[in-house]
C-alpha cells in the first residue's frame, strides 16, 4: 500500500492498494457540507497517515517514507513542470519531475523532448509513466498519484 | 482527535410536538430534518493480526464508522412524497418499516446504480438497467421489496467513484465514576473520492483489512444551539437483511453535544462542560439528560458491544 500526500493538492492523501486508490483529506474546508450538517463528520479530520499510524498500526506498519521538500514549479512552452529533490532516510533518492499540460495537443511531444533533453545529459537511468488508475474514468490526483508510484517503484 | 462531550436522554412519540417547540424557544433556532447512514466494520477476522505494534505497544482492534447523508427520496415513500421536508416528517416515522433496504444499502457499499428507476413499473425496463457487468447478483425478487421512488439525477450512483465518506474511529468513553458528561475522542478522517479497478467502499475497506459489520440509519431534526452545542432528536432503524427494525420505537433519542477540536484543550472541555450541564438544569424534570453506560459506546471489537 502506497499512500501519497500532494502539498500542491491542498494537502489530499492518496491511498493505493491494488491499483485501487482512495482520496482522503485532511483540511476542514474540503469536507462536504452535507457530511458536516447531518453529523457524520465533526469537522475537525486528520490525515489517513495519523491513523494508519496510531489506530491501525497493528495492522500497518509504515516501511519506508520518501519526502520531497522545496520543490520548483515552472511554466515552460505550455507546460507546468514541476521539479524536487527526494529524500528518504537512507539519503537521496532521485529528482521527481512532473509534467502537466492543459491541453493534450501536443503533451506527448514535448514529454517526448524532456526524454530527449534528460537522454542528452546522460541521466539513462530514468522512468517515465503516464498510466491512469482507470482509463474509464479519469481522477486526476488518484492518477497522478498511480504515476508517482509507478515512476519510484524500482 | 477530536473530543465529544455528550448527554443523552429520550421521550415518547406523543411529546415530540411539545419538545419541538420548547427546544425551538430554547434555542432561537428552527429544527433542521436530517439523515445518516452510518456503516459500522470491524477487523477482518481471517488475517490473524496481533495486537501489538512494531514498536511493541497495545493497540485494541477498534471498529472503524463510515457514515455519509443519504438522499430523502430513498426514505420517504408514496404517503410522504408531496409534503415538505421538514421536522413535521419525522412524526410520520413510527413504524419498523423504512423505504430504504438492505438491497439499496448493498448498492451504495458496492457502489452498484440504484436497481428501481422510476414509477412506471415496467419490469422489462428495469432488467435492461440492471443488465450491467456487476450488477447480476441483484436478482429481482429482491427488487419487489423497493419502494418506486422518483429520483433526481444527483442521487444517482455513479459506478466509478464513491461518494464522500466520513471514515471515524472512537476510543471508549473516558472512564471515572462521577463524571457528569460523557467524554469520547474520535479521531475521523474523510474519504472523497475513489478510483481504480475496484473503487467501492467495501474494497476500500477490505483493502484496508475491514469488513462490513451492521449498519443503521438514523432520521433525525437538529438543533444548534449556542456555543456549538448541538442538540439532536434521533430515530434510530437497524438496516438487515432479513427485515428493518426501529431500535427506538415508541421515543426518540435525544443526544446533546459538543465537539471540542483539540483533546488537550482542558479549558475548552471545562467550559463545554458547563455548557452542557447548563442544559441539564434547564431541562431538568421535564427531560432527564444522562450520562450513557461507557460499556455500550466501546468501540473495540474483543469487547463485542455495539456502538451508537
Amino acid at each position: 500500500m502506497y499512500s501519497i500526500t500532494f502539498h500542491h493538492h491542498s494537502r489530499q492523501t492518496v491511498l493505493i492498494k491494488d491499483k485501487s486508490a482512495m482520496v482522503t483529506t485532511a483540511t476542514a474546508t474540503d469536507i462536504p457540507p452535507a457530511l458536516v450538517f447531518n453529523g457524520s463528520s465533526t469537522g475537525v479530520p486528520e490525515s489517513i497517515d495519523t491513523i494508519l499510524s496510531s489506530k491501525l498500526s497493528n495492522i500497518w506498519m509504515q516501511r519506508q517514507l520518501i519526502k520531497g521538500d522545496a520543490g520548483e514549479t515552472l511554466i515552460l512552452d505550455g507546460l507546468t513542470v514541476r521539479l524536487v529533490n527526494l529524500f528518504s532516510s537512507t539519503g537521496f533518492k532521485g529528482l521527481l519531475i512532473e509534467l502537466q499540460a492543459d491541453e493534450e495537443g501536443e503533451f506527448k511531444a514535448k514529454v517526448a523532448g524532456i526524454e530527449a533533453c534528460l537522454t542528452g545529459i546522460h541521466a539513462k537511468d530514468y522512468k517515465t509513466s503516464s498510466d491512469s488508475l482507470s482509463p474509464e474514468a479519469q481522477n486526476e490526483i488518484c492518477d497522478l498519484a498511480y504515476q508517482y508510484v509507478c515512476a519510484l517503484e524500482s | 482527535m477530536v473530543q465529544q462531550l455528550s448527554l443523552f436522554g429520550s421521550i415518547d412519540d406523543d411529546g415530540y410536538d411539545l419538545l419541538i417547540s420548547t427546544l425551538t424557544t430554547i434555542s432561537g433556532n428552527p429544527p433542521l430534518l436530517y439523515n445518516s447512514l452510518c456503516t459500522v466494520w470491524k477487523p477482518n477476522s481471517s488475517y490473524d493480526v496481533e495486537n501489538v505494534n512494531f514498536r511493541n505497544q497495545l493497540v485494541e482492534p477498534n471498529r472503524i464508522k463510515l457514515s455519509k447523508e443519504v438522499p430523502f427520496s430513498y426514505l420517504i415513500d408514496e404517503a410522504m412524497m408531496d409534503r415538505p421536508l421538514n421536522f413535521k416528517l419525522l412524526k410520520s416515522f413510527t413504524k419498523d418499516n423504512i423505504s430504504l433496504d438492505y438491497a439499496m444499502t448493498r448498492n451504495i457499499l458496492h457502489n452498484r446504480s440504484p436497481q428501481m428507476i422510476n414509477v412506471s413499473n415496467n419490469n422489462d425496463e428495469e432488467k435492461s438497467g440492471s443488465e450491467q457487468p456487476g450488477n447480476t447478483v441483484n436478482d429481482s425478487g429482491k427488487n419487489s421489496d423497493i419502494r418506486d421512488v422518483d429520483m433526481d439525477a444527483s442521487s444517482v450512483l455513479s459506478n466509478e467513484s464513491c461518494s464522500p465518506w466520513s471514515l471515524q474511529i472512537s476510543d471508549i468513553p473516558a472512564a471515572g465514576n462521577n463524571r457528569s458528561v460523557s467524554m469520547q475522542t474520535i479521531a475521523e478522517t474523510i474519504i472523497l473520492s475513489s478510483s481504480g479497478k475496484d473503487s467501492s467502499i467495501s474494497s476500500l475497506m477490505s483493502g484496508l483489512g475491514y469488513v462490513f459489520e451492521f449498519q443503521y440509519l438514523t432520521i433525525g431534526v437538529k438543533f444548534f444551539m449556542k456555543h456549538g452545542l448541538i442538540l439532536e432528536l434521533q430515530k434510530i432503524w437497524q438496516i438487515e437483511e432479513a427485515e428493518n427494525s426501529q431500535i427506538t420505537s415508541g421515543g426518540f433519542l435525544i443526544k446533546a453535544y459538543i465537539n471540542v477540536s483539540r483533546g488537550t484543550d482542558i479549558d475548552r472541555i471545562n467550559y463545554t462542560e458547563t455548557v452542557l450541564l447548563n442544559l441539564k438544569k434547564e431541562l431538568q424534570g421535564y427531560i432527564e439528560l444522562s450520562v450513557p453506560d461507557r460499556q455500550s459506546m466501546d468501540p473495540r471489537v474483543a469487547h463485542g458491544n455495539i456502538i451508537i
